[in-house]
């Protein structure tokens, strides 16, 4: 099909009834995208071209942008010690785990076997965030300690992604300077902008000029051999104090993102997925599932008990840090397009982040959660109720 | 009879109508109504944000019900108390008679969807299967 506005529609068809099925099912539309993909590419044979290529890239970027400037810098330096050891070790673990086993057991290249540690190195802020909400735990210490560490994971999955595959010549050199000047300035830049233009105007510069931020750096990174969304997740670690007290910004950006940029992202990462290489590899799959909830379990677990964290938290939060999604499919989507893995390979890898996303978050509510968070209770009803009672 | 009795309030049909009974049956035994929302924030969520816009999206609608569950308690001389929990509906519902002490939930029989509820099950099927306390669902 040559029509880009029936192409268009087809992509957009999909990702409106990824939304249907996620508001049912109260499944993340991320997920649904992705397997909504996976049906697309093997039943209906569904491929990509140069202007989806661009959208999906850019809602990757994007995405991960929204990721760095999602952390509550507060928070980070209130947990400085925990957070970076854990979310350093929680990095290092799967990551050394994963490149092990699958250079010396499964025949994978280095190259190969890079790509699918850091694949298999993250830690899912989004899916921990939720879990944490769902069981009031996101307001506690515990709570934001967890958070926090897993940014710092997720920080060693994209700087790795940024540095393993570049190459280190001059471009290297004036990537770095350039993003290290424009970082500097970009929270004074962006509040500057806010503060001249005013907030919320139509034309909308302040969008415009992170939009720009991030095309300039991404072109600069992608001369280098490096990745992407390595400046986009520093750029939004960057202005995260900013979008702290500007909600109305982040909540553009996301609506930019969600509607146009990331299904094109996660419909793509799940067209790659071929069903015929899965059964072969089920028992590959299995085993990398196991390797990344056990390496985050021998690097994480020790550490939380050395902190002092309770028995039944330190098994939650080890839990959490061993899940995965975002940054998972976005490692193995670029090993696949620098063709550094195979589709096979790329298929193993996005199913066992699919699985990371979903098997540690129902391990962790159905064994370990923590007795504190299921008991909690509504602050103003608590009160209102021991009034009844009373009476 | 019951001395802590609770509503499970979404705003669909149906929970207008267990609302309703709910508030007939605070009234005789001039009792209060707990009016309870589940909230159901979405899973394996892609960035911490599409949480949050679902917490918010829920808040607008958690105020609206409170308001229509507190109005409709006015007419029965009830007085309504509303709480929000977070979490899977059935399983919350199940979590909150047990922690305050329920001794009557009174709900819908169908929420928002039929069709799902007849192919998966209801929230009330799974309500009277495993709470602690009566369960009246109203159809």
């Amino acid at each position: 099909m040559h029509n880009v506005w029936f192409v268009a529609s087809a992509w957009m068809g999909i990702a409106f009834i990824a939304s249907l099925i996620s508001i049912r099912l109260g499944v993340s539309v991320a997920l649904i995208e992705i397997l909504l993909g996976v049906i697309a590419g093997n039943a209906f044979g569904i491929k990509t071209n140069d202007w989806i290529n661009f959208l999906a890239t850019f809602g990757a970027g994007l995405l991960t942008f929204l990721a760095g400037a999602e952390i509550d810098p507060q928070s980070l330096r209130a947990h400085l010690k925990e957070s970076l050891t854990i979310g350093v070790i929680a990095f290092v673990a799967p990551f050394l785990g994963v490149l092990g086993f699958v250079f010396w057991f499964t025949g994978w290249t280095y190259q190969q076997a890079l790509i699918a540690g850091i694949a298999l190195s993250t830690t899912s802020v989004a899916v921990v965030y939720a879990v944490l909400v769902e069981n009031g735990l996101s307001q506690t210490e515990l709570g934001k300690m967890i958070l926090a560490a897993c940014f710092v994971n997720d920080f060693g999955t994209v700087l790795a992604l940024g540095v393993f595959f570049a190459n280190f010549n001059r471009l290297m050199v004036l990537f770095v300077v350039v993003m290290a000047v424009m970082l500097y300035y970009l929270p004074s830049w962006t509040r500057g902008i806010i503060q001249t233009l005013g907030e919320t105007r139509v034309s909308e510069p302040e969008v415009k000029f992170l939009f720009l931020v991030l095309f300039f750096l991404g072109g600069l990174a992608t001369m280098a051999k490096s990745e992407a969304v390595l400046p986009a997740y520093l750029a939004g670690l960057v202005v995260a104090g900013v979008f702290l007290n500007d909600r109305v910004l982040v909540n553009r950006m996301r609506s930019i993102a969600f509607t146009m940029l990331t299904p094109f992202y996660f419909i793509k990462a799940g067209l790659y997925v071929s069903l015929p290489a899965l059964a072969p590899a089920a028992v590959v799959v299995g085993v990398l599932l196991g390797i990344k909830m056990l390496t985050k379990f021998v690097g994480v677990w020790p550490l939380s008990y050395g902190f002092g964290i309770p028995s039944r938290e330190r098994m939650y939060t080890t839990m959490l840090m061993s899940t995965g999604l975002t940054f998972g499919t976005i490692s193995a989507l670029f090993g696949l397009e620098n063709r550094i893995i195979s589709q096979a390979q790329y298929t193993v890898l996005v199913t066992v982040v699919i699985l990371s996303a979903v098997v540690p978050t129902l391990i962790a509510e159905r064994f370990f959660m923590p007795e504190a968070a299921v008991e909690a209770p509504d602050e103003e009803s608590a009160a209102q109720r021991a009034r009844v009672a009373n009476e | 009879m019951f001395r802590n009795i609770a509503c499970a309030f979404d705003g669909s049909e149906g929970s207008r109508r267990a609302l309703d009974t709910a508030l007939h049956v605070a009234s005789i035994d001039k009792q209060k109504l707990w009016v309870v929302f589940v909230e159901e924030l979405p899973r394996f969520t892609g960035v911490p944000s599409e949480t949050n816009e679902e917490r918010e999206r829920a808040d607008t609608i958690f105020a609206g019900l409170r308001q229509e569950a507190i109005e409709a308690g006015k007419k029965y001389g009830v007085e309504v108390i509303a709480e929000k929990r977070v979490g899977h509906p059935a399983q919350a519902l199940v979590h909150y008679v047990k922690e305050a002490c329920v001794d009557l939930l009174v709900m819908g029989h169908t929420g928002h969807s039929k069709l799902w509820g007849t192919f998966m099950g209801t929230t009330a099927d799974k309500v009277v299967r495993h709470a602690t306390c009566s369960v009246l669902v109203v159809r």
